[in-house]
């Protein structure tokens, strides 16, 4: 009885966020419809919220009845912020967000009720590997850019008029793969390779998939130039290192082959040259290079403490403002209570996915699953707040379910379902 | 349990890291605020900008001379009297402003609102732009219409000033340029040779010439010279070294002159012979009279302090306005008022008054009210006399009862080039005196000179 009252309780919690969640991107739609004057197509974002929304949680809540009553409403918040945001700062892509916004949730719903996903991840997790690393290739040879620049990076893999970054795919099957791989070394590892004063052994079982994930990120810093996600493969591979061996010296070692690794990009590649330059000094150079992080430093200082209003600021200064700055934009017209806001959203999806690895009770490779897709997905958060706000060089990340980005909203919702799968006891 | 630890860590470590996120954009919202915003290249600043809707200019009598008008593409900023446009200068969210535009920026933007609650919830909570104030100058648009007109195409300057309480009546600088046309030939007239962005009444420091002669004269009355006292050779040329000769600006009929003579014809050599018997301070002291070398505060227009008064041993140079000193024409309007006005000269005035950008009547705007005594009344009576003698030396025109008029031509060299400069005063027993100063840049025909200043003064006294 007493189960139930809680489960019971727990799905009024979770219509009542979602209603919550509701009304303020409905309050945000109505802002951005009376600047621009109402026209019905702004109303199809939210239509296909409300109906995204509505379904998720009543499929959830009668699929996985125990799953976790927040982690859901959150994802929706914070994707239903975005559509607002996409809306307002480049309303030409805010249709085929939406699109997006149906099909992540289906795969979100997919991956959090079919019942086979997480046993096929643990047991065919080479044949995965070896599939990455076939999309890491096929992105090499036949990676496009959307903008058609040619000097813009190519990280998509397009089929007609519709691209997909297939550096999202890779973050759900990389963290399967090493959640499975240090799942099953863990008990090994926890003996044999970390010596009696907490050291970093260098049993080829540790040595060995560490070299590999940094050989990995380098290729994709190398081939790709694509900075932010090399970093956010090798953090996550370290957190989750030392989740599996519990020693401070994994930490440390790793973060200095990301210093070498990054002190020979420096020397070596243009674009993270000046994205370093930038980082440590825009100001000389705030109509030219480092235009972007100077306008998006204003941003934060028009927002002030309530910020503009929806639709009252100025964010469309900002370079591709609705993907890498997003969270400038809000913090424009949101204020640093919006910053507040989103900032503890991310930190709810933090505490609730470490909580279901911690007390998820079937075994190693479940745990450290979720806690591998929880740092995905707040490291990346993290990587671009921090360099929206110049705490750190710019990563070219896209903010979790709130920038623009169809490949990204879907790889997110997909990390979501899992982690829903997971609170709910899921094998 | 399996993991706790390390799981722990890796939460607080998360959520360190968003708490620093978090300082951070509470540094750039708050503390760091004001330095970003306020930078030049923030283009919020301009967008901000262009929703303010400007105050009027105005006129003494209440006509507009510039106004903001509301256009499908934003505001846009309209001058109306061609005349009046080196006064007013211009708003440009490019190029920034300049002139009465850039002195009153803030009161025509409605930036010098007291910080209040309500101010405080329209313009950070409504986002309501606030809206400028009108300003009333104290110009007089018919007089600067023809001032301007008698000018025509030369390059010059000219101020005309009420001499008992300081309100500048006209101000003209010349060349001037179309504010209206400001994006569309803003390289051309940067780089035009007459500098039309200068303002030659306000900010041209030119060497006074001839136009010092008056101080001379003035210390003579001081010292209780005889003014009949004639000088040999008064009429000749004065060598200055370097090339530069001296000579009388009209060529009087005898070659021996008394001061005043000397004065009225502008000849130099009287004055060379008589300050190497005067008191070699007199020059320093008489200049810093007539406040020559102090600076003027006018708004917020930009007025360079008159050159600065060596006390070295008065010089022939410096006795023929040729030496250190340098004065604006403004400084030299000033010295005009304090003759016409018994000795005490008022300080200058640009804003007769302001309006809420509401409406309603206009507002007085506190004057200065200290004139700073000059000279005796005694004395400056005795110098309008002899200016009336020189005007009527100059030209023949009749002025109607009770009107009195008075004035020199004085010449200077600047550099390559020459000025000259008529310097008077209009006064009529029905209406205050106005004191005028005209200079014409690189030019000696003084009858050009003389015809812009009748004209001047028929307006003054019509």
């Amino acid at each position: 009885m007493s189960s139930e009252r809680t489960a019971q309780n727990q799905k009024g919690h979770q219509w009542l966020l979602l209603t919550l969640a509701g009304v303020f991107i409905f309050l945000g739609m109505t802002s951005v419809a009376l600047i621009r004057g109402a026209e019905p197509s702004y109303w199809l974002g939210f239509a296909v919220w409300v109906g995204c929304a509505a379904a998720g949680a009543l499929i959830l809540n009668r699929c996985l009845p125990r799953h976790d009553p927040l982690l859901f409403p959150v994802a929706m918040f914070l994707s239903g912020w975005g559509l607002v945001a996409i809306e307002r700062l480049a309303p030409a892509f805010a249709d085929r967000q939406a699109i997006w916004l149906l099909i992540s949730v289906a795969a979100m719903l997919l991956t959090a009720i079919f019942p086979h996903v997480l046993r096929w991840l643990h047991a065919y997790r080479y044949i995965l590997l070896a599939l990455t690393l076939l999309l890491l290739m096929a992105t090499i040879l036949l990676g496009r850019n959307p903008s058609g620049f040619d000097l813009a990076p190519r990280l998509w893999l397009g089929f007609g008029s519709v691209y997909f970054q297939s550096s999202e795919a890779m973050k759900i099957i990389l963290v399967a793969f090493l959640a499975s791989y240090l799942g099953e070394q863990s008990s090994t590892l926890g003996s044999a390779d970390v010596n009696k004063e907490g050291g970093l052994g260098l049993s080829p079982r540790l040595v060995g998939p560490t070299l590999l994930m940094w050989a990995l990120s380098i290729v994709i810093l190398v081939w790709q130039r694509d900075l932010g996600t090399a970093m956010l493969f090798f953090i996550v591979f370290l957190l989750l290192l030392y989740m599996d061996n519990g020693s401070l010296y994994t930490i440390l070692g790793g973060l200095a082959l990301v210093i070498a690794a990054g002190f020979a990009a420096y020397q070596l590649f243009e674009v993270v040259q000046l994205r370093v330059d930038i980082w440590l000094n825009p100001w000389p150079e705030a109509d030219g290079r480092a235009y972007q992080i100077v306008q998006s430093l204003m941003a934060f200082g028009a927002g002030g403490i309530f910020g503009t209003g929806v639709g009252l600021g100025s964010p469309g200064y900002i370079p591709v403002v609705h993907s890498d700055f997003v969270f400038a934009a809000l913090a424009e017209e949101w204020g640093l209570l919006g910053v507040i806001a989103a900032l503890c959203s991310f930190a709810v999806v933090t505490m609730r996915g470490l909580a279901i690895g911690s007390l998820h009770d079937g075994g190693a490779f479940y745990k450290l699953f979720a806690v591998g897709l929880t740092m995905m997905l707040t490291v990346q958060a993290l990587m671009i707040m921090a360099g929206a706000l110049k705490l750190l060089p710019l990563t070219g990340v896209t903010l979790p379910f709130i920038s623009y980005g169809g490949s990204s909203l879907l790889a997110s919702f997909a990390m979501m379902g899992i982690l829903l799968r997971l609170s709910a006891g899921g094998r | 349990m399996q993991f706790a630890r390390p799981i722990h860590h890796i939460l607080l470590g998360s959520l360190l890291v968003m708490a620093l996120i978090g300082m951070a954009a509470a540094y750039w919202a708050i503390g760091g605020q004001g330095a970003i915003l306020r930078r030049g290249d923030n283009p919020r600043l301009i967008e901000a900008a262009a929703r303010i809707q400007r105050g009027g200019i105005y006129d003494r009598h209440g006509q507009l001379l510039a106004e903001t008008v509301n256009e499908s593409s934003g505001t846009r900023r309209r001058y109306l009297k061609p005349s009046s446009y080196s006064l007013i200068g211009y708003y440009s969210l490019r190029y920034g402003s300049g002139g009465a535009e850039a002195a009153f920026d803030q009161a025509l933007s409605g930036l010098t609102e007291a910080p209040s609650l309500e101010v405080y919830f329209a313009r950070e909570i409504l986002h309501i732009p606030p809206a400028g104030a009108d300003i009333q100058l104290t110009l007089d648009a018919r007089i600067q219409d023809i001032l301007v007109e008698a000018m025509g195409d030369v390059q010059g300057a000219a101020v005309v000033m009420n001499a008992q309480n300081g309100d500048l009546l006209a101000l003209a600088s010349l060349p001037s340029y179309d504010p209206n046309r400001l994006d569309e030939e803003w390289d051309r007239l940067t780089a035009a040779p007459g500098k039309p962005f200068f303002n030659r009444a306000l900010q041209g420091q030119y060497q006074p010439g001839g136009a010092m002669y008056i101080l001379w004269l003035t210390q003579a009355m001081l010292a209780d010279e005889d003014l009949s006292r004639r000088f040999e050779q008064a009429a000749a040329a004065v060598d200055l070294g370097e090339g530069i000769t001296i000579a009388c600006v009209l060529q009087p009929e005898t070659a021996q002159l008394t001061l005043e003579e000397a004065f009225i014809y502008g000849c130099p050599a009287a004055f060379v012979s008589y300050q190497q018997s005067a008191a070699e301070s007199s020059y320093d002291d008489l200049a810093r009279a007539y406040a020559l070398d102090s600076p003027i505060t006018l708004a917020g227009f930009p007025i360079p302090a008159a050159g600065d008064i060596q006390s070295n041993a008065v010089t022939r140079r410096d006795t023929v306005g040729q030496g250190d000193l340098t004065t604006t024409p403004l400084h030299l309007t000033g010295m005009m008022a304090a003759i016409a006005a018994h000795g005490n000269a008022p300080r200058p005035n640009i804003q007769l008054g302001w309006r809420p950008p509401s409406g309603g009547e206009w507002q007085s705007q506190p004057r200065i009210p200290a004139a700073i005594p000059m000279i005796t009344a005694a004395t400056a009576r005795q110098l309008q006399d002899i200016l009336q003698r020189a005007w009527a030396v100059l030209q023949d025109q009749t002025y109607p009862d009770g009107a009195s008029v008075g004035g020199y031509v004085a010449m200077s060299q600047s550099g390559d080039g020459a000025q000259i400069w008529l310097n008077g005063y209009a006064a009529h027993v029905d209406r205050d005196t106005a004191a005028f100063v005209i200079l014409l840049e690189d030019t000696s025909d003084i009858q050009t000179l003389i015809a812009i200043g009748q004209t001047l003064i028929e307006a003054l006294l019509s």
